[in-house]
């Protein structure tokens, strides 16, 4: 039995598979192959580089879809000048822009103030050279948990938006001032746009978070906003601008103007604020009432964006005192664009 | 009715989720209905956002997976016939084989900047370690006896790996080559997670970041459409004569 059959593939290996069909098939799927490779390498280059293929920008520039960076879309949309020389890069979350920044592969970037700090003490060259905002986080508290001050926090579970944020500092600040443990409550870190649903979903009591999503937690008609920062901290900040040594070096003069037109914008900004709304949800793809919410209930102001260093080395000794780095850094500031 | 039987399936698994989001009152930012999604994938076709999204995403998987394959299959058959050499560097590739190419992201964004590269670079690690592994497997699992006639017709060097240890580990590595297209497939919403501003990852983390669940699940669903149709086409390569010669010959 087995031997018979072994003589048949034996004969149909040798004679039509071997010599004729076998050599084709694989052959031709090699073919298939590099021809598919081809065939979508040039796909690709067509459709996505031919919208956006006239001149590489000069200058790249990180930020997320936030409130606190709503300055980089109004400055883009307005100013001409800038936007053809200007290249916005959207990231999802603040360590891939944070790598990016160190690789040297953006100029600038709006980050966490706290981020900026401990990137200076690392040694990554980069230097703040204007604030984002202020103002602009609130503290959510799920109407489930029947949060009501400070104490009723203890055994909840409350998501911040990364470690070295202010909003994290606030949340301590606040627990510490009314003689909680942060120990005594479950802290985690969750990107926010996924904060509301985590909540709604009730698997966290509250999180603090920069607008819009503080605001988008009140939408769901889930939570509430507990707290402002305005309450706690007056004069928040929370994202700003930081820029690379070498952008500065080899490209001062466009590095001036962008610090100098997001600094000139901010003012339209304040008077005009239902059109920055609308345009800035254009830019980011987010709900147009949602923002436009978090504009007009003045959540956000964009006044008082000249960084001082005092304002620095204040969150710097806070972000000692709650353990996230061992000493306070130096804080190097980048103001030459005000001459 | 019983040749659209894996169609009636996926009709269930449709009327399944609507009877569960009504059923149990979920709301749309938890759970989109089917007809909100299909609207969502209905617009995004029209407006050329799936085209792009799904080009760049089969672009990067390819050039990732092809420079694995094309590396990997050298390397395997190289080691797979050089005892010392697989035994000196078995341990070093069954200790990169588990780190997660998600673990690399960090490092891919410094190394490789942003855009094409960093996904290309996450997909060749995710196929590249077990193309190598199937291709070494496949190479000492080629009988001795094999080595043996090959040593009576004399044949030595290129010859030997082009005349015996290619046709018979051929077999073993397309197996490999389709197993692991899946996988490279598997991780590019995770390369697509990490800046880039194409893809199909791209597009559900940049649906997510703007609140619309609708357009997370139409990117599943793409997702799954084209992993399907790869698999399609690459379960040809079973249908090659010595794939399945080598079936018959268990």
């Amino acid at each position: 039995m087995g031997r018979l059959e072994t003589k048949k593939i034996g004969l149909e290996s040798k004679g039509h598979f071997h010599f004729f069909k076998r050599p084709r098939s694989e052959i031709l799927a090699l073919f298939l192959a590099l021809f598919w490779l081809i065939f979508i390498t040039l796909l690709h280059f067509y459709i996505s580089y031919s919208e956006s293929a006239p001149k590489r920008k000069l200058l790249r520039i990180g930020f997320l879809p936030i409130t606190c960076h709503l300055l980089l879309p109004v400055t883009l949309k307005r100013d001409n000048y800038l936007k053809t020389r200007i290249d916005p890069i959207k990231y999802s979350s603040w360590p891939d822009m944070i790598e990016s920044l160190k690789g040297g592969e953006l100029d600038a970037a709006l980050i966490l103030a706290p981020i900026a700090l401990s990137l200076q003490k690392e040694g990554v060259p980069v230097k703040i050279a204007l604030l984002g905002h202020r103002e602009g986080t609130g503290l959510v508290v799920s109407l489930k948990s029947h949060i009501k001050r400070a104490g009723d926090f203890i055994g909840k579970t409350v998501a911040i938006p990364i470690r070295f944020s202010t909003q994290n500092l606030t949340l301590l600040k606040y627990l510490k001032e009314n003689g909680v443990s942060p120990d005594s409550l479950n802290i985690v870190e969750l990107p926010p746009p996924d904060m509301p649903s985590a909540m709604a979903s009730g698997s966290i009591d509250a999180y603090i978070v920069g607008e819009p999503y503080a605001t988008q937690g009140e939408f769901t008609k889930k939570g509430r906003i507990f707290l402002r920062s305005r309450d706690l901290w007056p004069n928040f900040i929370s994202s700003i601008l930081v820029v690379r040594d070498d952008a500065i070096n080899k490209k001062r003069e466009l590095i001036n103007s962008l610090i100098k037109g997001l600094y000139l914008q901010a003012r339209w900004v304040e008077k005009n604020r239902t059109s920055a709304a609308i345009i800035t949800a254009n830019f980011f793809g987010l709900p147009e009432g949602l923002i436009r919410a978090v504009l007009e209930k003045k959540e956000v102001f964009y006044r008082d964006l000249i960084p001082q260093k005092d304002e620095f080395i204040q969150i710097g000794k806070m972000m000692k005192r709650y353990g996230l780095i061992k000493e306070v850094p130096p804080c190097r500031l980048y103001l030459e664009w005000l001459k | 009715m019983r040749r659209f039987s894996s169609l009636w399936a996926f009709l269930f698994l449709i009327l399944l989720w609507e009877g569960i989001k009504l059923g149990l009152k979920i709301p749309e930012y938890m759970l989109p209905s089917p007809q909100r999604v299909l609207s969502a994938l209905l617009s995004m076709l029209v407006s050329g956002e799936l085209l792009k999204n799904t080009v760049a995403s089969l672009f990067r998987v390819t050039w990732g997976f092809y420079l694995a394959v094309f590396t990997a299959i050298p390397i395997g058959l190289f080691l797979g016939r050089n005892l010392l050499a697989m035994k000196a560097f078995t341990p070093i590739i069954n200790f990169l084989r588990p780190i997660s190419p998600l673990a690399w992201i960090p490092i891919a964004l410094m190394w490789f900047g942003i855009g094409d590269k960093p996904a290309i670079f996450l997909i060749f690690l995710a196929s590249f370690f077990p193309m190598l592994v199937f291709t070494m497997s496949a190479v000492t699992n080629i009988k001795p006896i094999y080595f043996r006639v090959a040593k009576n017709f004399g044949l030595k060097g290129r010859e030997l790996y082009l005349k015996v240890i290619l046709p018979a580990a051929l077999p073993e590595i397309l197996v490999g080559v389709r197993i692991t297209l899946g996988t490279a497939w598997l991780v590019i919403v995770a390369a697509e997670m990490i800046a880039v501003k194409s893809g199909l990852g791209y597009l559900i983390i940049d649906a997510r970041n703007s609140l619309r669940m609708d357009k997370v699940i139409a990117g599943m669903i793409v997702i799954g459409i084209v992993g399907l149709i790869l698999d399609i086409f690459i379960r040809q390569i079973e249908r090659f004569p010595s794939v399945e010669w080598s079936q018959m010959r268990r």
